[in-house]
């Protein structure tokens, strides 16, 4: 499976990665942008399975760059990893077309459940 | 929550462990002077200035490195300079604490992203308004302080 994670935090990028690993999904394939313009260049790119996205980024929020690739017509599975907890932003995520909504500190169980329905 | 300063201890415990993977013993404690690069703000939409977070240097080197999964003997042997990517990574854990404000308020609020409230403002706001401050121990990493602070 090919990941993309887009978070403006290398810190973070590194955490996710690790929590992705202890998931059991140790032969994932991670690759990381650092906002929301590097990522959609990387999903156009690299086509991966599944993108983690954070939802403040500089130059692209995590928003904009799923409706930019809803809008291109591509349908990858994008969900958001983020310290926002509002209800208003996880419903927004949702109608955007998020396949699911993480808080950080990630919950082991929720990130197994969003990567199990990504597999091929 | 309309403040962090309404977190009670059991929650920031758990907030830390979870991120960290680390054990987290805290406790209540006088109030202090934070450092002043461990000082973040927490702004509105409209950008107003409403909490503040902040500790020692030891706090920030602390849940800074443990997010960057430095092991706690670099960090020991460090020495007491500001490390920068280790400030910054704590800056994420300042984040993630400050998460917690927006889970049952209508208010969101971030940290400051443009770091447009400078040191002056957010010194003003631990020098005049409400605390709540802890120590906390960072298994394998050692002691530091934390501390909330909020316009009154």
């Amino acid at each position: 499976m090919r990941i993309l994670i887009v978070d403006d935090s290398s810190v973070m990028r590194k955490l996710i990665a690790r929590s992705i690993r202890q998931a059991g999904f140790r032969d994932a394939e991670i690759l990381e942008a650092s906002d929301g313009a590097e990522g959609l260049v990387s999903a156009r790119e690299h086509c991966p399975d599944l993108v983690m996205a954070d939802w403040n980024m500089p130059n692209m929020s995590g928003l904009e760059m799923l409706k930019a690739l809803r809008e291109e017509g591509d349908r990858v599975r994008l969900g958001f990893v983020t310290s926002e907890s509002s209800v208003a932003i996880s419903y927004e995520a949702t109608q955007a077309g998020a396949s699911f909504f993480l808080n950080k500190p990630i919950d082991a169980d929720l990130l197994c459940r969003a990567l199990e329905g990504s597999r091929r | 929550m309309t403040s962090l300063l309404e977190l009670d201890t059991l929650s920031i415990k758990k907030i830390l462990k979870d991120l960290l993977r680390h054990d987290v013993e805290i406790a209540v404690t006088p109030h202090f002077a934070p450092h002043p690069g461990t000082l973040r703000g927490l702004v509105t939409n409209d950008n107003r200035l409403t909490d503040v977070i902040g500790g020692d240097l030891a706090f920030a080197h602390h849940v800074g490195a443990a997010l960057a999964m430095i092991p706690a003997g670099i960090v020991r042997e460090a020495g007491t300079e500001p490390n920068e990517s280790w400030l910054e990574a704590y800056g994420e854990v300042a984040n993630v604490l400050s998460r917690v404000v927006n889970e049952a308020s209508r208010t969101r609020r971030r940290i400051d992203p443009g770091l447009e409230h400078q040191f002056d403002d957010l010194s003003a706001i631990v020098s005049s308004g409400s605390a709540a401050t802890y120590s906390l121990n960072l298994d394998g990493y050692g002691d530091g302080l934390l501390g909330f602070w909020r316009t009154d």
